[in-house]
């Protein structure tokens, strides 16, 4: 609906893309404070609990981007990633202590954090004109790692809240009722780790080829400048 | 890069592509797609991929100067386009068939003894002939422009049919399906999905009256019935159908498969409605239809 230079969208775009790293950086800061105290990974959640809600929920402003044409991203791809991150942290961290204590939330959560700032901070850079070398390396060459890391944290906490979530059936539905629902979450959750044996490696190889392209692109500017 | 494959410009485009790929054998001739340019690999101005099997490629513009190259892009691994279509449609068909039996390790050990709510067993034979006369058309009714599609769209349109049979099977034949309260709702739909049904039948073969052949991918204004108010009256009846089911069978995931198909093939429509637009200019204009919904839209 709108075009991307539509009034006030670049400034606002802007103003999202550095609150929302900012707010990444800040729950990598709260991570990163905690283990140099000497804290233990069972605590993670309770102090990085509300600024990662916040943060990743705002994502959900991402897919609306998408669907008004202020971003050129495709809205079905944006709706997937933002819907499984959501689904992670509302439909599984949220629910189960057994997940949030687990080592594997942390480094989900810290690989989440490490992936997004550079992400934003490449967005705000490229609305600028050009992304800095950093950025751009951050950007394309982090999730090689990261990629691996979060998924198996997301994996590792589905699998460790999944006894909870069976037993108390929490935000599932059963019939009857009039409207013929049927929702189990614990189905939904073994269906999307049955996606992530064919998904993963496709994410991961589709991100690689989104690297050559874009190294690619780099050179051929830079070599035109 | 660039090669040099010798032929004469009297080979057709259909000729070439086989001698390519006899060439390149990667590339088989449904995955390759040329662009005509220049011997530096620039295309021509609004360069477009070249139809058209059996014209010559003198015919389609080879030449000399800007544009005496074929410029080469890949489309990626493809698979029968009707082959897609039967594969898509092949689950919710089975899905449903599977489910009505209830199987006990899905719905309890007695049951396939329980007794069925007449509108679930009305919803599994409405579906069930939704689906098989899908199947048919996919064979005997639609002419379809192109003899592939990129082989991920298999993957892309399964996902989206499988599910929603998936998660909307299971409610229709389980025991506990609650019908809605109005006997007179239920007649009504079913009435309704049946002319639906038929209107989108009626359509798909006006539809395909126009194409003269399989592969051809002309698109003439057709005309008469619903067609005179929309461009795409079979996405029109086609959405009615589930909109009247859902009335029908009150089944939440079925308000979904609904809303997004809708939404889906409103996309689609207001895509056609543009296509009829920029082929025939004022002459389509002037009928001033709408892309999908009568007046609206």
């Amino acid at each position: 609906f709108f075009p991307e230079n539509t009034f006030a969208m670049k400034p606002y775009l802007l103003l999202f893309n550095v609150a929302c790293a900012g707010g990444w950086a800040y729950v990598l800061f709260i991570i990163a404070t905690h283990f140099q105290a000497e804290g233990k990974p069972e605590d993670v959640w309770a102090k990085v609990e509300m600024p990662l809600k916040y943060v990743q929920t705002a994502a959900v402003l991402e897919v609306v981007h998408a669907m008004t044409g202020i971003v050129r991203s495709q809205v079905a791809t944006t709706f997937l990633q933002v819907l499984s991150r959501l689904a992670v942290l509302w439909a599984v961290l949220d629910v189960s202590t057994d997940a949030q204590q687990h080592w594997a939330s942390t480094m989900m959560v810290t690989s989440w954090a490490l992936v997004e700032v550079p992400r934003y901070m490449f967005y705000f850079f490229g609305l600028l004109g050009s992304v800095p070398g950093l950025f751009f390396h951050l950007r394309y060459n982090l999730f090689q790692i990261l990629y691996p890391t979060g998924i198996s944290g997301e994996i590792m906490c589905i699998l460790a809240a999944l006894p909870y979530i069976t037993e108390s059936q929490v935000y599932s539905v059963s019939m009857p009722n009039t409207h013929n629902l049927a929702f189990s979450l614990p189905m939904m959750l073994y269906l999307g780790l049955a996606v992530y044996v064919p998904g993963a490696p496709f994410l991961f190889f589709h991100m690689i080829g989104q690297k050559k392209r874009a190294y690619k692109k780099r050179a051929e500017k830079q070599k035109s400048a | 890069k660039a090669y040099e494959i010798p032929v004469s410009a009297d080979v057709t485009l259909g000729e070439f592509k086989e001698a390519f790929h006899k060439q390149f054998r990667k590339y088989y001739p449904t995955r390759q797609s040329f662009k005509l340019g220049n011997r530096e690999g620039e295309p021509v101005p609004n360069a477009k991929a070249l139809s058209g099997d059996d014209t010559s490629l003198a015919d389609l513009g080879l030449g000399d100067g800007a544009a005496s190259s074929l410029l080469f892009k890949d489309y990626g691994p493809q698979f029968s386009y009707r082959g897609v279509f039967v594969v898509e449609y092949a689950g919710p068909l089975l899905f449903v068939l599977l489910y009505a039996m209830r199987p006990a390790f899905l719905y309890g050990p007695d049951a396939a003894s329980k007794p069925w709510d007449p509108v679930a067993k009305l919803g599994v034979w409405c579906w069930t002939a939704h689906f098989a006369k899908r199947e048919f058309e996919t064979f005997f009714v639609h002419r379809f422009s192109r003899p592939t599609m990129p082989l991920l769209n298999l993957f892309k349109n399964s996902i989206y049919y499988h599910t929603f049979g998936l998660v909307i099977g299971y409610p229709l034949c389980h025991p506990d399906f609650t019908a809605p309260a109005s006997e007179l709702q239920v007649q009504i739909a079913c009435g309704a999905f049946i002319l639906f049904e038929l209107g989108n039948l009626i359509c798909h073969i006006m539809l395909r009256n126009l194409r003269p052949a399989e592969g051809s991918s002309k698109r003439p204004i057709p005309s008469g019935f619903l067609f005179d108010l929309v461009a795409c009256p079979n996405y029109t009846f086609e959405i009615a159908c589930w909109v009247a089911y859902s009335f029908m069978t009150q089944i939440f995931f079925c308000y979904l498969f609904t809303i997004v198909g809708g939404l889906q093939m409103w996309i689609w429509a207001k895509g056609k409605h543009r296509g009829y637009i920029k082929t025939y200019g004022d002459e389509y204009k002037k009928l001033r239809r709408k892309p999908m919904i009568p007046f609206l839209c």
